[in-house]
């Protein structure tokens, strides 16, 4: 190898070791020599971030996508619990009405009690006082003792009422109704 | 040269090969574009039609509540096993195991998930929770669980022919459940899957739910105690006497508020295919009949607003009176007498009426039904009202002035008559009835039906004189039996002789009784209607006097005293405050 060999070689080595990666070439046919035509020299660099970015975001993205569908599971099973103890509730409800309805309290209290409703019921507004209708029932059965009125409370379908010795009266809605025996 | 020889080649082969490429290329956009643009639409559908599944989420169907939230119907949801046959892998496992789970014979489940040619099949419907949670752990191939809605009557036959019903397919069929059917039915949702190749959800796929909306309440002016009660009273007359209906609606006379409509007999509406279906009908809105002297009201009040008449004029009555080519009668009296216009209500005089709408005339009177609305429906929001009949005066014959001012020649509804009585009540304003309080939203509005305005057709006065004469009807005339202790009641009572089936003439015998009146008196709250339908007995006992008066009064009694009404007397007592 003669010396101007050696020294083109090494202005080769030289000079490709400045270049980065990649880079473009053109081989010239008569002396065989390769010409850099195009480089970019941080491209290389810009690529593996880019890659490894993009990795990471795939992985990011099916790692949430997987916690996604452990949440949309959770939340249907969920769903599920409240949907079941809805229906047991609306089941409650149903039955509810059902004891409720006053076919069957009105029959039960006749043929399992012998219970009539009274025809002799009074609706009367109450004058007098500067209280209200149930305040002034309550204020009236505050100032009798049980013993000596007889009081009983109960509830019924018509509302509360309370009983007392020789007359009912039932408080309900802000009105008063008298049951006169 | 040879080297330029092989150039040649070469360039050639590039050549050859570049139009092979941009053949190849161009045939590859050209289906890409097929694919993708002119034909996609097409291959969506078929992707979809192999990898989608929708299932449809049912609504819930709104409740039906009463006036104090009292629940009149509701929805439960039941879930129901079905199948697909074409997705089923091993019929014969699949309905082993199927029926053990739901005690079913298998031979009759293998029918089903063998037969290929069919897309959808019913395993069993309306089985409970837990059991449908055994078999979905099964997850076998073609079987699905699907949420359905059941409706439950809760109170049964109270109220059932406003109500209505729904059928299998969870639609309404008749009253409330069919009139308001969009709100309480509510929008199906839907649940649109991918699937792999065994039908089986892709987790995590773009499954698309769109939830479903559930249906509104809708609530009612009725009182389920007052409809209790009076379907009760109803029952109990319609049997003392064998009648073949007895119909009654209880409604306000301000507002026009239902509180209770109903008839005996009646019909469950949990078992409602087990009736006759001639019972569905409520028969508050589409009984048609002649309504006789409780018409005479409606007589006497267009009289004396017309001015033909006055409050109190005395009039010098025959026993009979022939108008046209009829002679009509008086029941009880062969001698002649002198009534005041009160006392032909009080006694309800038919030739007092007679005098009454002669003194009218044709058009007036004509005029006047009208106004009370006969002949027209009411507007009350329940399908399958009747108008009733009323022909125009220019056709009516020499006679048809008479009958009408008895009660006959018209065909009337219960509630066309209660509202007549509404108007008396109320001081002249013809109100309309209605029986949806209030719709409650899904998402919480609550919308007010529309109500339409009353009109005053008649005279403040001439209410007030006509509501005195009802008054005496009651305290001495012939409604006696109406009177409540404590509680002024007017009212009117009416016997009505039956029209024969051929639509000629009046078959002796056949009557309707009836009776309409409000109370109390100082300012009515409550107006009734009882209409009992040939009910059996001696005729000289069977009136409506005697018959529906006493229903009209248990009813008022215990209306007066469910909705807290007074007599209009204040007591004091005693109660001091502190």
């Amino acid at each position: 190898m003669s010396a101007a060999n050696l020294k083109r070689a090494e202005e080769e080595i030289f000079y490709k070791k400045n270049q980065p990666l990649l880079y473009l070439v053109n081989r010239e046919e008569e002396n065989g020599r390769e010409k850099i035509i195009q480089t970019r020299s941080g491209f290389f660099y810009v690529m593996v971030i880019i890659v490894f970015f993009l990795s990471m975001a795939i992985l990011l993205n099916i790692g949430l996508k997987i916690q996604a569908i452990n949440y949309e599971r959770k939340i249907i099973n969920v769903n599920e619990l409240i949907s079941v103890e809805k229906e047991r509730s609306d089941r409650l409800a149903l039955k509810v009405s059902e004891l409720t309805s006053p076919a069957r309290i009105v029959t039960s209290a006749k043929e399992e009690l012998g219970m009539q409703i009274s025809d002799k019921i009074k609706v009367m507004e109450i004058s007098g006082s500067g209280l209200g209708v149930q305040e002034k029932v309550l204020d009236y059965i505050a100032n009798k003792p049980a013993s000596s009125s007889g009081l009983k409370g109960y509830d019924s379908f018509l509302g509360t009422i309370n009983s007392l010795k020789d007359i009912v009266m039932v408080v309900s809605e802000g009105v008063l109704t008298f049951f006169i025996p | 040269m040879v080297r330029e020889a092989n150039n040649r080649i070469n360039r050639k082969r590039v050549y050859f090969l570049f139009i092979l490429f941009v053949a190849a290329f161009a045939l590859i956009t050209y289906r890409l574009i097929s694919i993708q643009y002119i034909y996609a639409s097409k291959y969506k559908s078929e992707a979809d039609f192999q990898h989608k599944e929708e299932y449809v989420v049912n609504s819930k169907r709104g409740k039906i509540l009463d006036r104090n939230q009292v629940e009149l119907a509701t929805s439960l949801i039941e879930k129901t096993v079905y199948a697909n046959p074409k997705l089923v892998l091993s019929p014969d496992k699949e309905a082993e195991a199927l029926a053990e789970i739901l005690a079913l014979n298998p031979d009759e489940i293998k029918e089903k998930l063998n037969n290929k040619d069919l897309g959808f099949a019913y395993i069993k419907r309306q089985i409970s929770s837990e059991t449908a949670d055994l078999i979905s752990q099964l997850n076998l191939p073609g079987i699905y669980i699907q949420n359905e809605n059941k409706r439950y009557y809760p109170q049964g036959d109270l109220a059932a022919s406003i109500i209505g019903f729904t059928g299998l397919d969870n639609n309404g069929l008749s009253g409330i459940e069919l009139q308001y059917e969009k709100i309480l039915r509510g929008v199906d949702g839907k649940y649109i899957i991918e699937k792999d190749v065994y039908g089986k959800m892709i987790p995590g796929s773009n499954n698309n739910y769109i939830a479903p909306v559930d249906g509104g309440e809708v609530i009612l002016t009725i009182d389920s105690q007052i409809q209790y009660t009076m379907q009760e009273k109803l029952e109990e007359v319609a049997k003392a006497y064998k009648a073949n209906t007895a119909i009654a609606v209880v409604m306000n006379p301000k507002t026009g508020e239902i509180y209770a409509m109903g008839s005996y007999p009646g019909f469950d509406l949990n078992t409602y295919q087990d009736f006759d279906e001639a019972l569905y009908k409520d028969l508050g809105t589409s009984f048609t009949y002649e309504p006789g002297s409780t018409f005479k009201i409606v007589n006497i009040s267009s009289s004396i607003d017309t001015g033909s008449i006055k409050p109190d004029q005395v009039f010098n009555l025959p026993p009979s009176i022939l108008v046209g080519d009829k002679v009509i009668k008086e029941i009880h009296r062969n001698y002649n007498i002198k009534y005041t216009t009160g006392e032909i209500i009080k006694y309800s005089s038919n030739i007092g009426a007679v005098t009454s709408a002669l003194a009218m005339g044709k058009q007036l009177f004509y005029e006047y039904i009208k106004k009370y609305g006969f002949g027209e429906k009411t507007g009350i929001d329940i399908p399958g009202e009747e108008p009733g009949l009323i022909y125009n005066y220019k056709n009516w014959s020499g006679s048809t002035i008479g009958a009408l001012a008895i009660g006959q020649s018209i065909a009337a509804t219960p509630l066309q008559i209660v509202r007549a009585a509404c108007v008396i009540a109320n001081g002249g304003y013809l109100v309309t009835p209605y029986i949806v309080k209030e719709i409650r939203l899904t998402n919480d509005k609550i919308e007010q039906p529309v109500m339409q305005e009353s009109t005053s057709i008649i005279g403040k006065e001439t209410a007030a004189a006509v509501k005195d004469m009802m008054l005496s009807c009651v305290q001495d005339g012939t409604g006696t039996a109406a009177q409540i202790e404590g509680v002024n009641v007017c009212g009117k009572t009416g016997t009505a002789q039956k029209v024969n089936k051929t639509g000629i003439g009046y078959t002796e015998g056949r009557v309707i009784t009836s009776f309409v009146g409000f109370a109390p008196y100082e300012d009515p709250k409550i107006a009734i209607i009882v209409v009992v339908d040939e009910p059996q007995g001696p005729e000289d006992l069977i009136w409506g006097s005697t018959v529906a008066a006493p229903v009209f009064k248990d009813i008022m009694n215990f209306s007066l005293q469910r909705l807290r009404i007074d007599s209009g007397k204040e007591v004091d007592t005693g109660v001091v405050a502190k």
